[in-house]
């Protein structure tokens, strides 16, 4: 079964073309990534999925409902969180807020409660740091913090543009385990990534996104031999 | 000319409750500004339209001032805003979401004059003024008027009320982080067009409970707010724009400034300190006393 | 009837009709004398600005009626200057060069006055004013605007009568730091000095303060017999209170305009008696035509003139006099007759110029609020009580 489906997805931020009809599948419970250079259109996809930007053409559905243009919050609503590029936490929110806004559109708030401890088990350093402003963070810590701030509204559907951008080797282990395990629990992933040699290491399959256009997709294994891919985009 | 002991205390206390009103009308602006990006030049306005709806509601319907400030001018002011940005600020927001700064700005100025010019179309230019309390305590040979007590008391518990709110309340916390970064409050549910709704709103009812608790101390007329808006920026700038605790000591600050440099230099330049305080800090800390950097 | 004959009979109605208006019109324009000034209608003096015009159209109205000027029809050209004086230099170019009104009368408030009078005296135009005394209008050595009220210097000559019988001593002077408040303070200062009273405290404000608390205490520690405050409304109404606040009651207290105006009282009660100020007009002064100006204000406007009106009616009728002794709309010949005439208005003096064209005849009579009511109490000719000193400490009042 399909979570997400984008289909023919065209996107303009002014005069620029960013995204030329590209065509995504997501299969409910995979860890699916999106692969590019800087500048492919990743970000812009993410983008177009959680409602932060306008499509000009083409189809969004999520789990059968169409979810093309709708406003991030509501897209919120519908179980697809995502953990931005570059963390864009709330600086000057405690981490504890950061996580309590995760669960905005929540309405049971004990389980909340509960939800926020979960955190704190999954994340201990969290949990030490829990009254601290989220801008005194270190980068790994704040990715932490932007993973579970997403997690805080129980999504179904989980979006991760570049977790591990500008982070140590040694961190960037623990989130991809962490990524792994947030998937066994059923979560469908779509995981965004210049480091495609991890990316392809993690997914269940893989897009690769070059200037706005998908120009390859496959299973990790198929695309890891082949030699144009191995060139522009593994390093070997 | 000599200064006596109670003389620097007497200054002191009237700086006091003057930088109380200071505080509340500063925070709806900063709060507004943090959270909007707008630079409310008609934040004064609103402080004026408070004024006259306790008036009115004083002279029509004998409703006590006090009273007036939480069941008639807050919630008029709140409506009104509330208004504002839903047809008119929003739309802005659509035609130049590159400048938007300035356009709001150039927008509040319109508006306020527009609002200026109703209110001495249909409630004339004359000066009014509520008869409330008009005695005073005396106390070690300082006089403390109980109107301005009451409206000190009054101007601390609604800043307080508005501060535990952004502090603890979720909506609270929802509008800080909106003011944060639009982008991730969306991202995490939070509706921030409604937010910004309620934000004008309850900027625009602070400054109303601001010009309610003026008309019962001055005399009040359509242009009343003018000096409120240009103050409040001062104070803002001088907090740090955005910062919620910059407003509140902010405005206490320029009042115990106002108060003194009239008493040490002359009433004549209390005026002038609003403006030099703005220029030094904009020298020396542009991101204002309670400022965040790179925020 | 053919459609084209109906058509040209159409055109020919037109015509006539066009030819017959035009004419009307000419002849029409030919008979009204056009009378420009640009007024604060809206802005920061609308109030009494409003009150100006109101003047210059009862006079307009009753001049008519009478007849009038020279045997024509007056008509007011007014446009709203906004209380902006860049505004009303503007609207003062165009009254000349575009309108080409025939005689002019003045805007409200020394400073707009000011602004306005560079450009009538550029075109050599005569400018009555009836709502400015700064003296700085008249030091420029202008020729062609003319003064209707007392100026500033003249404002507190009774007052100061007063305080010498009384035998004060010393007074402190609080103003505004506007330029007409300050040019009353520096009036006063001048006053002060010749009748031997010392000035122990002087301290401006600033325009539209809204805490007067240390100035007070300054003046409770120095406790001069007199205090003056050059004030507006707003001021004097704070200045009172809080002087009621902090119990300070000194002997004799005089404001300008605040207390000039019923809101002064309206909005501080009993505690508005005792206080003085000056007063250019009162409406049960003893004036010629003085009874019917205020019964005909009230029948045309609904509410009691405030002196605003009755000084600008009074500007209108030097205008009436000074044309009636020029015989013509000569503006060379108007000037003339302005500089020269003494005329008695509805205000209690006689408009007398000086060579500059600074009001000398008009003097100002003092006013003080006696249980809740405005009476005069200077000069003895026009007075409706005697003045009651010295002011009574707050807890000995009632």
């Amino acid at each position: 079964m399909k979570d997400l489906v984008l289909t023919e997805i065209h996107l303009h931020y002014g005069a620029v073309h960013a995204l030329h009809g590209i065509s995504i599948e997501v299969e409910q419970g995979a860890i699916v990534t999106l692969i590019g250079a800087n500048g492919a259109g990743k970000t812009s996809t993410a983008n177009a999925v959680i409602g932060l930007r306008k499509v000009s053409s083409g189809k969004i559905i999520y789990r059968g409902n169409d979810i093309t243009n709708m406003p991030a919050h509501r897209v919120n609503r519908m179980g697809i969180a995502l953990v931005p590029e570059g963390r864009q936490l709330f600086p000057l929110l405690t981490v504890e807020e950061n996580l309590l806004m995760g669960a905005y559109s929540r309405k049971d708030r004990d389980n909340v409660r509960q939800d926020l401890q979960r955190m704190f088990k999954i994340f201990p350093v969290l949990s030490e740091r829990k009254r601290q402003l989220a801008q005194s963070m270190s980068g790994g810590e704040q990715q932490m913090l932007a993973i579970a701030r997403a997690l805080m509204v129980r999504p179904k559907f989980l979006i991760l543009d570049e977790p591990s951008l500008g982070l140590a080797p040694l961190i960037v282990k623990d989130i991809f385990n962490i990524i792994h395990q947030i998937n066994q629990e059923g979560t469908t992933i779509l995981l965004i990534e210049q480091n495609a040699n991890l990316a392809l290491a993690t997914a269940d399959y893989a897009y690769v996104l070059d200037m706005g256009s998908i120009v390859r997709e496959g299973k990790p294994a198929i695309l890891r031999s082949d030699p144009a891919i191995k060139e522009a985009y593994l390093g070997t | 000319m000599e200064i006596s002991l109670s003389m620097f205390i007497q200054s002191l206390v009237g700086g006091i409750f003057q930088g109380s009103i200071y505080a509340l009308v500063a925070l709806g602006l900063t709060i507004v500004f943090g959270v909007m990006r707008v630079l409310n030049l008609a934040h004064g306005t609103f402080v004026m339209l408070g004024a006259y709806m306790t008036f009115w509601a004083y002279t029509l319907f004998k409703i006590d001032p006090l009273l007036s400030i939480i069941l008639v001018s807050m919630p008029a002011l709140f409506i009104l805003g509330l208004a504002i940005q839903r047809w008119l600020i929003s739309r802005l927001f659509v035609i130049a979401p590159e400048d938007f700064e300035l356009m709001s700005a150039i927008f509040c100025f319109g508006l306020s004059s527009l609002f200026i010019n109703l209110a001495i179309y249909f409630w004339t230019a004359d000066f009014r003024s509520v008869r409330y309390i008009t005695d005073a305590l005396t106390i070690g040979g300082i006089s403390f008027s109980k109107v301005r007590i009451i409206s000190f008391v009054v101007a601390i518990a609604i800043t307080s009320a508005v501060a535990l709110f952004l502090k603890k309340a979720n909506l609270g916390i929802a509008i800080r982080a909106t003011s944060q970064n639009r982008n991730s409050a969306e991202i995490c549910g939070i509706p921030t067009k409604r937010i910004f709704l309620f934000v004008f709103g309850l900027g625009c009812a602070l400054a109303a409970a601001g010009g309610s608790l003026l008309s019962i101390q001055y005399a009040i007329y359509p242009q009343i707010g003018d000096d409120y808006t240009t103050k409040s920026f001062c104070i803002i700038i001088l907090g740090g724009m955005g910062s919620y605790l910059g407003a509140f000591a902010g405005g206490l600050i320029l009042g115990l400034a106002e108060a003194l440099s009239s008493l040490f230099i002359g009433a004549k330049f209390s005026e002038a300190v609003a403006f030099l305080a703005l220029i030094l800090i904009l020298l020396f800390k542009p991101t204002g006393l309670f400022g965040k950097e790179g925020s | 009837m053919s459609a084209k004959k109906f058509f040209f009979m159409n055109i020919l109605l037109v015509l006539t009709v066009s030819i017959i208006f035009l004419f009307t019109s000419i002849a029409f324009a030919g008979k009204v004398i056009k009378i420009g000034a640009s007024m604060s209608l809206t802005g920061k003096y609308a109030r009494t600005g409003v009150y100006t015009k109101n003047g210059y159209e009862l006079w307009a109205e009753q001049i008519n009626a009478r007849g009038g000027l020279l045997g024509q029809k007056v008509k007011f050209v007014v446009y709203d200057d906004q209380s902006d004086p860049k505004k009303a230099a503007k609207l003062y170019e165009k009254l000349i060069t575009s309108d080409k009104v025939n005689l002019l009368m003045g805007p409200y408030s020394s400073g707009v006055t000011f602004a306005a009078s560079t450009v009538t005296e550029k075109y050599k135009f005569p400018m009555i004013t009836a709502g400015a005394t700064s003296e700085e209008i008249w030091k420029r050595g202008y020729k062609y605007v003319f003064g209707t009220g007392p100026h500033n210097e003249l404002y507190y000559v009774g007052a100061f009568e007063i305080a010498k019988k009384w035998g004060f001593k010393t007074i402190g002077i609080i103003n505004a730091d506007d330029l007409f408040p300050s040019s009353l303070a520096k009036a006063v200062h001048k006053l002060a000095k010749k009748s031997g009273i010392k000035e122990i405290f002087s301290e401006e404000f600033p325009k539209g303060a809204k805490d007067f608390t240390t100035i007070i205490t300054k003046l409770k520690a120095k406790n001069p017999d007199i205090l003056f405050g050059g004030t507006y409304l707003p001021d004097s109404v704070l200045i009172v209170r809080q002087m009621r606040e902090q119990k300070y009651s000194p002997k004799m207290i005089i404001l300008s305009v605040g207390p000039s105006l019923p809101d002064f009282q309206k909005s501080l009660g009993a505690d508005a008696n005792y206080v003085m100020c000056e007063s250019f007009w009162e409406p049960a002064i003893n004036t010629p035509g003085n009874k019917e100006f205020t019964e005909a204000y009230k029948k045309k406007f609904g509410a009691e003139p405030e002196y605003h009106s009755a000084w600008a009616y009074s500007g209108c009728q030097v205008l009436e006099k000074a044309v009636k002794e020029a015989g013509c709309l000569d503006k060379e010949k108007i000037r003339k007759a302005l500089a020269k005439i003494e005329v008695t208005t509805l205000l209690p003096g006689v408009y007398k110029v000086d060579s500059t064209g600074m009001q000398i005849g008009q003097i100002s009579m003092v006013a003080q609020w006696l249980d809740g009511k405005r009476e005069v109490v200077w000069p003895d000719k026009h007075a409706t009580k005697k003045a009651v000193l010295p002011v009574p400490s707050w807890d000995k009042r009632k």
